[in-house]
């Protein structure tokens, strides 16, 4: 059960000088609107916006407003109070694509001036260009915008059919796909469809959570192993360096390396993954090389820093001798979410997926060795003591498939009890939703838990849990859940 | 209550995020009600509602809202008259309820149910007192309704008034039964928070904190009110953690108690977000590069290798980065053409130029590393030239200047002059001094042409080096074009190049200054070419230095020429000494 998060009078004080600020934004829309930029109501409103945001800036590195499902996200957190009083601001950020604001220190009036003329131009006619684009044309690096793409604005449409966190994660297969493809010819190709994507994880991951991103990797079946791994990464990686507290800047270069990482397997036949015979000595040679590749590959880039390519060399060499290169915080987190997602305990198979709740366990009792127990524990609160989509017995014999970590308690998930029956429809409603039971319920009397996991179901090839959370992926991928 | 308090701004300010709350409520229910059960708005309407009501609870557990016929009474104070409030009122009035508190326990799914409370309304099949019994059957976590004909327990506890720690023998024999930390500080904090009161509420929050992993188990332990508990709850709650502890025997409770809760350690561990900065990145890139370019897996491999190296090596320029592209500098000639060129490019640039510079400052006088600048610069092409000239034009210390010009000339040596007979044209003085220097100090001769326009310069200072460098070179040329210019100069100009020129082993020297001589309006200069002239023992000279010695009616009648008279006099006499005259 979500719990509500006290604020402190500091956190107080700076929500209300970003709320402050908002009212800024919508005068600077109109005055920019109606006024020449040199009028002093536009330079004026520039001043008190960017000296209202200096404030802020004094304990923070940038300061972050979503536009979200017609909702206003201040920091990561929904406010409904702010969305009504900002109604016109959340339209007209929504209609001119911006998804999710950043604006770092250091901005200046003229940045948020050619900010400003850049929606209201955008708002009069769309560009056919990213705003984000221009605003880099424009030279402003001190405000960065996470655009909703164009066809979720699109599918606001009442005909067309609502995008559910499933496509976006097969549109996330895609991009990686046709970046492989292009880096396999040979060229250093586009980006900017990487980065969009991971601004729009990583907007999404600290607005609305992380949780049900977690089901994603349950239904990866039918879409290319690699890819979807590396998908799986970047998730893990952005909910981790988010509970790390790493700044913007960081979580994105951590999302696009978890993205990337593993580029160099493109020199190795597609077939193997799904080849469960053990590799020869020859093909594990081939398999080893793969991180030289992802190095050679990431690093030939123009537009990718060097230290992402030298994570793709060294993310599976745990033997780093001292006094050289030594992992930092984004090389730590990215291979605690490899280890686990890649469920790559040996060099025997090339590609063998264990179960996750036993890999955690291998990653436990090996705590500290090679990874910061630190990090454990914030993959373990991650994705539960039992990893979402775990099929589980529960202690009254019932059977169960784990849908939602619990943030407080890392083995009392929430579960799907998916053999009982649906709750009753309550009167008027047209249909029900799944029996779900939060494991923190408390039994009759308060002395003890209501239930709890007994163990971990061995594979049944009765039970598809994948086909099951496929068959209700619309419900159980929900934010709302 | 008194006047003071009912004008306190806390207060204002809870009444006025309480009547916010009850508007949202009754506009959201209202809401609610045209969709379907199930429709994915109402779970979104709920979400809202709640962020609503966790902000009027304002970090409080509770909101204890009583309800008088139309009004709402917060503390004592009845919120201010508005339709809403009137209609949350009377709707539940109507059903017979009288206080209700609301816990920040509320889920989205029990605002749902509160909803249709509100909504509620009898019609042809339900009476009144159908929905009022039926609204007495209802249970909603995390919301409390006290009726006003009968007293009926609703949500999961009663809010008591009570201490932490009060806990009934059943409870402490349960709690401590736990198998794992966090489901012992879960069900501490299932206990604790229904409670009311300052106590309570400071151990709610210690409970959450920990569980959240605000702070560490280290931090809960020494701030927990043990004293107010059973000793065996905390005893279990340190045997736990101690089993946690404990690497050797592992079992699935000892890993939950383990993974759940951080440790000071785990704290201090995630604290310290080093990454690693730039330069340290492309340090570390550069030796993987190298390490498999020497040492390639597969025939493939070094191509790709290269291009990786050639990129770091272009970072390594961008930045300025001069050692370790000097210590690259045998690894360059095995990069393809197009590599090569890509490489040359990036070195080519005003920052690294400027790094350059400032690398060479800090080299000793004849160190062995400038021959490889040389060569780096070589590698680079003469496309650097303009580069480090223009960080020339900026050095104000004299011995840095003097390292750089050095450098510039043995540059130059090996890619031409180019650049530098281009640079005299500039118009900074300073520039074109230094430039002359080190043309100078290279010694070829082919730049004499391009240094006689500077003896014309605007700037005496570069007349002077480029008098200074013609006298070094020498040669006919040079002595021509200095005569020409001691013929047309100001006498302050000349004064030590015709000394030097006389000075210069080039034939027919004589006749430069006695041309000299004749063609100058300058009587100085004429002085000065006749005294030099004393040290040209040819017969034209001596001819000429009688001439001039010779009384005139010009200079009986002016006064004139005495000056001239008397030094070729003093020449004459120096070659009659030397034997010539």
């Amino acid at each position: 059960m979500a719990r509500h998060k006290r604020r402190t009078r500091a956190d107080e004080a700076r929500l209300v000088r970003l709320v402050e600020a908002l009212r800024f934004m919508n005068f600077a829309f109109n005055n920019v609107r109606l006024y020449p930029p040199t009028h002093a109501e536009v330079v004026g409103v520039m001043a008190r916006l960017q000296e209202t945001l200096a404030g802020v800036f004094e304990e923070a590195e940038d300061v972050g407003y979503g536009f979200m499902d017609e909702l206003l996200y201040i920091e990561g957190a929904m406010s409904v109070e702010e969305t009504a009083a900002n109604q016109m601001l959340v339209d007209r950020f929504s209609r001119c694509r911006v998804k999710y604001l950043t604006i770092m220190k250091g901005v200046t009036p003229e940045d948020l001036l050619a900010f400003f003329q850049l929606l209201n131009a955008e708002a009069t006619k769309p560009s056919a260009e990213h705003p984000a684009e221009l605003l880099e044309k424009m030279g402003v690096r001190t405000i960065h915008i996470v655009e909703a793409d164009v066809d979720d604005v699109a599918s606001k449409s009442k005909v067309s059919r609502k995008k559910t966190l499933f496509d976006w994660y097969v549109k996330a297969v895609g991009v990686l796909d046709a970046l492989r493809a292009e880096f396999m010819a040979g060229g250093d190709p586009d980006l900017r469809p990487l980065f969009h994507l991971t601004d729009d994880m990583m907007a999404t991951i600290r607005n609305k959570g992380f949780e049900p991103f977690l089901l994603l990797p349950r239904l990866s079946r039918g879409l290319d192993a690699w890819n979807a791994h590396s998908v799986n990464v970047a998730v893990l990686a952005c909910a981790l360096g988010e509970a790390c507290g790493l700044n913007s800047g960081h979580v994105q270069t951590l999302c696009v390396t978890a993205f990337l990482h593993d580029l160099g397997r493109l020199i190795i036949p597609p077939e193997w993954a799904d080849d469960p015979s053990p590799l020869s000595a020859a093909d594990r040679e081939v398999v080893r090389q793969h991180a030289d590749w992802s190095y050679f590959l990431l690093t030939k880039h123009p537009e990718l820093s060097p230290g992402i390519g030298l994570f793709g060399a060294l993310h599976h060499r745990a033997d780093l001798p001292a006094g050289g290169y030594q992992p930092d915080v984004i090389h730590r987190i990215l291979a605690v979410a490899d280890h686990y997602d890649l469920a790559y305990l040996g060099d025997k198979y090339y590609w063998r997926h264990h179960r996750p709740d036993r890999v955690l366990r291998h990653l436990l009792l090996r705590r500290g060795r090679p990874h910061e127990p630190a990090l454990l524990k914030l993959l373990v609160n991650a994705v539960g003591y039992y990893p979402t989509g775990t099929l589980v017995r529960l202690d009254d014999g019932q059977r169960a498939v784990v849908v939602r970590p619990n943030p407080m308690h890392p083995a009392r998930p929430r579960v799907w009890l998916f053999e009982s029956a649906a709750p009753a429809p309550a009167e008027g409603e047209a249909e029900s939703s799944l029996p779900l039971a939060d494991l923190t319920d408390l039994a009759a009397g308060g002395l003890g838990f209501a239930r709890s996991i007994a163990g971990v179901l061995p594979p049944d090839p009765a039970t598809d849990v994948a086909a099951l959370i496929d068959a209700q992926k619309e419900y159980l991928l929900s934010f709302n859940l | 209550m008194t006047d003071t308090a009912h004008d306190s701004p806390e207060l204002r300010q809870k009444l006025g995020d309480v009547a916010l709350l009850l508007r949202t409520l009754v506009t959201s229910a209202r809401t609610a009600a045209l969709y379907q059960p199930g429709h994915s708005t109402i779970a979104q309407i709920c979400e809202r509602t709640k962020t609503i009501l966790d902000k009027s609870l304002g970090g409080e557990n509770t909101l204890t809202l009583d309800i008088k016929a139309k009004t709402v009474v917060v503390e004592e104070s009845p919120l201010p008259n508005a339709p809403e409030t009137a209609a949350f009122a009377s709707a539940l009035h109507t059903l017979g309820i009288g206080p209700i508190v609301l816990t920040n326990r509320l889920p989205p799914e029990g605002l749902c149910e509160f909803f249709k409370l509100l909504v509620a309304k009898p019609d042809g099949k339900t009476t009144l007192t159908d929905l009022q019994k039926m609204v007495q059957g209802l249970r909603i976590d995390g919301l409390q309704m006290v009726f006003v004909l009968s007293f009926v327990v609703t949500g999961e506890q009663d809010e008591q008034e009570q201490l932490p720690g009060q806990l009934s023998e059943e409870q402490v024999a349960a709690f401590i039964r736990s198998a794992n930390l966090p489901d012992l500080l879960t069900l501490l904090l299932r206990q604790n928070e229904g409670l009311a009161g300052k106590e309570a509420e400071t151990v709610t929050d210690l409970l959450c904190a920990v569980l959240e992993r605000e702070t560490t188990l280290d931090e809960f332990l020494a701030a927990m009110p043990w004293p107010r508990y059973d000793p065996r709850i905390r005893l279990r709650c340190e045997e736990l953690a101690a089993q946690a502890a404990r690497e050797a025997d592992w079992t699935r409770d000892s890993l939950i108690s383990w993974t759940g809760l951080l440790r000071r350690a785990d704290r201090q561990a995630l604290d310290s977000r080093n990454i690693h900065e730039r330069p340290a990145a492309l340090r570390w890139s550069l030796d993987l590069a190298r390490a498999l370019l020497d040492r390639p897996a597969s025939p493939k491999q070094p191509k790709y290798a290269r291009l990786a190296y050639a990129r770091i090596i272009r970072e390594l320029a961008a930045d300025g980065r001069v050692p370790e592209l000097l210590g690259e500098l045998e690894r360059f000639a095995g990069l393809e053409p197009a590599l090569r060129k890509g490489v040359q490019e990036a070195v080519t640039s005003r920052a690294f130029a400027e790094r350059l510079v400032a690398h060479i400052r800090l080299l000793p006088k004849d160190a062995p590393e400038a021959a490889r600048l040389v060569e780096f610069l070589a590698f680079a092409g003469e496309d650097m030239m303009p580069l480090l000239l223009g960080e020339l034009a900026g050095l104000a210390d004299k011995a840095h200047r003097a390292q750089l010009c050095s450098l510039l000339a043995r540059f130059a040596a090996r890619t031409g002059t180019g650049p530098l007979l281009k640079a005299l044209k500039n118009e900074d003085w300073f520039l074109v001094s230094n430039v002359v220097a080190i043309l100078q100090e290279m010694g070829d001769p082919a730049a004499v042409p391009r240094l006689l326009p500077l003896l014309d310069h605007k700037h005496a200072k570069a007349r002077e080096a480029a008098a200074r460098a013609l006298l070094k070179f020498g040669g006919k040329d040079a002595a021509d074009g200095l005569a020409d210019f001691v013929a047309r100069a100001d006498p302050e100009d000349t004064a030590k190049i015709v000394v030097a020129l006389s000075l210069l082993p080039v034939p027919g020297q004589d006749a430069r200054l006695i041309a000299a001589c004749r063609k100058t309006p300058h009587a100085a200069t004429r002085v000065a070419l006749v005294t030099a002239l004393g040290r040209c023992p040819t017969g034209a000279a001596l001819a000429f230095l009688k001439e001039q010695a010779r009384r005139t009616w010009f200079e009986i009648m002016t006064g004139r020429n005495k000056e001239l008279r008397r030094a070729a006099r003093r020449s004459l006499e120096t070659l009659r000494k030397d034997g010539h005259a």
